[in-house]
């Protein structure tokens, strides 16, 4: 982990993460409802940097994807990466929440 | 190090500024491009940034742009935050004007490291802005020194011109004969000494009460030209009178009110005040009026010593050339000047009459009334001489009683009608002696002319003996004419 052991650290970021990942994802969702392609990159960039703190490697992928079709400029191609992408994105939630009341307790 | 850190996603932005501080750095964080730039732009910002490329407001490599176009923005340093991390980007970040960039997730090593570069890079930039600074200051106190050294060097240009001046004065001065001369050198001389300075010199008059102007210079010379010797404080104490005396409130009576400074330099030679030099100061500027000063009391210096020894060479030469008895010119002098008068009647073509006067039976006045009494007509006789003729003409003391007097391009008739007149007029004249009045006296008196009695002197002089011979043995009391040689 690039944390240097810090666990108190890592705790903090994954209840940033935890706040603050519902609603970037529902913002992904939104723009892609919307079709709104610019909107959409940029959602799916941020959640993307988010999750690239936490080393997950397939959600980052899912995010990436979703970023770069939206960059080409197709917001209803991009569907299928976002449902990936909420997928990948549940499952980590959920390891990141056991961690974070592990932790806490 | 006080760093900032744009970036607007939270997890990110928490980290770097976790990660910052654990390694004693003074770090804010801000959620968007807008915030970071009127931060970096304001007064006294952080000198490091870490800038997330996408931002929404600005952008990392648009408040990369927007800084660098200020100079206190060029020297921050900038390190761009990029999850893109291909070479274009790359290059797009240090086209917009970062310093450095960094990808994301970052590795913290690689963070430390470029963090370093930059504190090195803004400690670089820090010293060779306050060395810059401390070379312009430099450059500034290099020019002030090198504008008083110009000023200086003009100075002393000036001052020597006016020592070369005062130089050529003193050799000029040396080379007078009278008075006359050297005031009409002082006014040439004073023009050039103090071109915006107008002045005058001035020296005791016959009573020695008033002083009088005997040169002037300048547009607008003092309007005083004659005044009494307690009109002026210079006068009055015997010493330069100007600057802080004026100031004080001391005024010359002499000098107009309109003038706000000048001065007054007394003249003194072996301990007697001769005159005065006087000069108004117009300059505007207190450090050239003192210049103007001190130079003033030098040329007055100069002047006093040089006329005072022309009043001892003007003494001298009347001692040389009078008769101490009468005041009439010498024997010696009247043969210079007659023979001075005759080559230049000669050059003309033109007359010259000299007449040989004798008192009567002066021999017997001074064996009964004494030679005290003898003097006294002698005396008065030289009064009454120089009333008699021009100014042209010189009268002088021959010998004990007897006189000549010479009379340039006067014709033998005009010569015969002034000895007339003499002859009238010392009969006429009454001697007083202590209580007496003396008896009066008789004049015998010879006339010759140029050139019919004599081409030369000797021969013209002799003439005249002859004719006054003449009027001895004829009874006395009469003039006789030389008869041609």
């Amino acid at each position: 982990m690039r944390l240097e052991g810090d666990r108190e650290l890592l705790a903090e970021l994954i209840g940033i993460f935890l706040d603050t990942a519902p609603d970037l994802l529902a913002r992904v969702r939104e723009a892609c409802s919307r079709e709104d392609a610019p909107g959409l990159e940029r959602a799916a960039h941020a959640l993307k940097g988010a999750l690239s703190n936490f080393g997950a490697t397939e959600a980052v992928a899912a995010a990436f994807a979703v970023e770069d079709s939206a960059r080409q400029g197709n917001a209803a191609a991009t569907r299928p990466d976002v449902e990936a992408l909420e997928e990948h994105l549940a499952r980590l939630t959920l390891e990141l929440r056991a961690f974070h009341l592990d932790h806490q307790a | 190090m006080r760093i900032l850190v744009a970036e607007d996603e939270p997890v990110s932005r928490r980290l770097l500024e976790s990660t910052l501080r654990r390694w004693e750095h003074n770090v804010e964080a801000v959620a968007d491009g807008t915030k970071a730039l009127e931060i970096l732009a304001g007064v006294d910002p952080p000198k490091l940034a870490i800038l997330d490329w996408m931002m929404p407001g600005l952008n990392g490599a648009e408040i990369c742009r927007a800084l660098r176009k200020t100079d206190r923005g060029r020297s921050l340093y900038l390190l761009l935050l990029s999850s893109k991390a291909s070479k274009e980007d790359a290059i797009e970040c240090l086209d917009a004007g970062a310093d450095d960039f960094i990808s994301k997730p970052f590795d913290p090593a690689e963070l430390r490291a470029r963090v370093s570069v930059g504190i090195r890079l803004v400690g670089l930039r820090m010293e060779l802005e306050a060395r810059m600074k401390e070379l312009a200051e430099r450059t500034a106190q290099l020019q002030q020194a090198n504008e008083r050294l110009t000023l200086w060097g003009k100075e002393l240009e000036q001052r020597n011109s006016e020592i070369n001046l005062l130089g050529e004065m003193g050799g000029l001065l040396q080379s007078c004969n009278t008075s006359a001369e050297a005031y009409a050198a002082t006014q040439a001389f004073a023009r050039r000494l103090f071109p915006e300075d107008p002045g005058a010199l001035f020296v005791f008059g016959e009573s020695r009460q008033t002083v009088e102007a005997v040169a002037v210079w300048g547009e607008t010379p003092p309007e005083e030209r004659v005044f009494a010797l307690d009109d002026c404080w210079a006068l009055r104490r015997g010493r330069v009178h100007g600057g802080a005396d004026i100031e004080a409130g001391l005024r010359c009576r002499h000098v107009a009110a309109g003038h706000a400074a000048y001065v007054c330099v007394p003249m003194t030679a072996h301990g007697a005040t001769l005159g005065l030099l006087h000069i108004l100061l117009t300059a505007s500027d207190s450090e050239q009026r003192e210049a103007r000063q001190s130079l003033g009391v030098r040329v007055g210096e100069h002047l006093g010593l040089a006329l005072a020894k022309l009043k001892m060479q003007e003494a001298l030469q009347h001692l040389s050339v009078r008769d101490p008895l009468t005041g009439l010119f010498n024997r010696r002098y009247m043969e210079e000047s007659l023979e001075r008068e005759l080559r230049r009647a000669e050059r003309l073509g033109k007359s010259l009459g000299i007449l040989m006067l004798d008192i009567d039976h002066f021999k017997r006045f001074n064996d009964t009334l004494g030679h005290d009494a003898g003097d006294s007509l002698l005396r008065e006789l030289g009064n009454l001489l120089p009333r008699q003729i021009r100014s042209s003409d010189i009268a002088s003391r021959y010998g004990g009683e007897e006189f000549c007097i010479v009379l340039p391009e006067a014709s033998a008739e005009t010569t015969r009608q002034r000895a007339e007149e003499i002859r009238e007029a010392a009969n006429g004249m009454r001697v007083q002696h202590g209580q007496q009045v003396l008896d009066a006296v008789t004049l015998s008196l010879g006339v010759a002319t140029f050139p019919q009695n004599g081409r030369t002197r000797d021969a013209l002089m002799k003439s005249a003996d002859l004719a006054l011979y003449r009027a001895k043995s004829e009874g006395r009391n009469r003039v006789c004419v030389a008869e041609s040689p």
